[in-house]
């Protein structure tokens, strides 16, 4: 028996992919709640603060301290305190001694602020350190 | 005026927007939603899970997606792995070869029969592969090279996949088509 709403089709075209094409496109689905669900799953926002982070700055700044304290007349020996600070704050003032030319000085000025835009560039647009977990 | 994909984003990977993070879900659920419906045979329940998987993994690869696919395309990707991994998971699907395929048992046209809802069961019948091909391409409107991106495959094996699921449809349709 001949089915009665079989829909005339041109003979130059398969039938088959007319069917098909004439079954899309699928009707879109109401979001009822989805978004809302996705949302609430995702991980929450990660903090600033990493781990990481304060270990690499950390083991930095300690590196340097001791470079200093070793440069300042350290090393092996036990020295006391103010004498191991004396000796840091000699090498700071021997180092910037080359400020007092003024170009150096511009020079000197010039790389601090490079540097701290670069830096403030860099915390607003690098991804976040992912927390070792 | 609605912002672009490539614009929510930037604002979701510079700057953690999850509002336009939401925007993004809401314009794409339905397609990715629909295309696992269709994958997971009509389960709609496991569906929207499975969607809700794809969009928090689309969330956290975020920041890799090189826009070398459109991000709609990029989506179903996702999408079509995470159901490979539930299907893998559970190993119900028990394929139905060739021969079984052309003697399954669509319904013939009895008068009150429907064109569409035959075409629909005959559907089912494929091979998950031969459905997401078809799906992909007549339902989805994509063309062989986005399928192949989406689901990973040469650009051979998705018109083979294509080529056999429409001999498998005109085989299980054959009472509906004047030509045959």
């Amino acid at each position: 028996m001949e089915p009665t709403n079989l829909t005339p089709l041109p003979s130059d075209r398969d039938p088959l992919e007319a069917w098909l094409s004439a079954k899309a496109p699928v009707a879109p689905l109401p979001d009822a709640g989805f978004t809302a669900r996705v949302l609430a799953a995702l991980p929450p926002p990660q903090s600033s603060f990493s781990w990481r982070r304060l270990l690499l700055y950390a083991t930095g700044t300690l590196s340097g301290l001791a470079v200093a304290w070793w440069q300042g007349g350290g090393g092996p020996d036990p020295m006391p305190i103010s004498s191991w600070w004396n000796g840091v704050l000699a090498q700071i003032v021997n180092l910037l001694s080359f400020l007092s030319d003024p170009w150096w000085s511009l020079a000197f000025a010039g790389t601090i602020v490079a540097a701290a835009i670069a830096f403030a560039v860099w915390v607003a647009w690098a991804p976040p350190f992912e927390e070792d977990s | 005026m609605t912002p672009p994909d490539s614009e929510l984003i930037v604002r979701v990977v510079g700057f953690d927007d999850r509002a336009a993070f939401g925007e993004l879900v809401t314009r794409h659920q339905s397609a990715v939603r629909n295309f696992i419906r269709h994958l997971t045979g009509g389960d709609a329940a496991l569906a929207d899970d499975l969607a809700q998987e794809t969009f928090i993994q689309a969330y956290r690869s975020l920041p890799h997606f090189r826009g070398e696919s459109a991000f709609p395309t990029w989506l179903l990707g996702i999408a079509h792995n995470r159901w490979r991994n539930a299907r893998r998971q559970q190993r119900e699907y028990v394929p139905l070869d060739a021969d079984e395929a052309a003697h399954a048992t669509v319904p013939s046209p009895a008068p009150a029969a429907d064109l569409r809802h035959d075409l629909a069961n005959a559907l089912r019948l494929l091979s998950p592969d031969e459905q997401a091909a078809v799906h992909l391409c007549y339902q989805q409107g994509l063309s062989h090279s986005e399928i192949a991106a989406v689901l990973d495959w040469p650009l051979g094996t998705v018109k083979t996949n294509l080529a056999r699921g429409k001999e498998k449809l005109r085989q299980l349709l054959t009472v509906w088509n004047p030509l045959t």
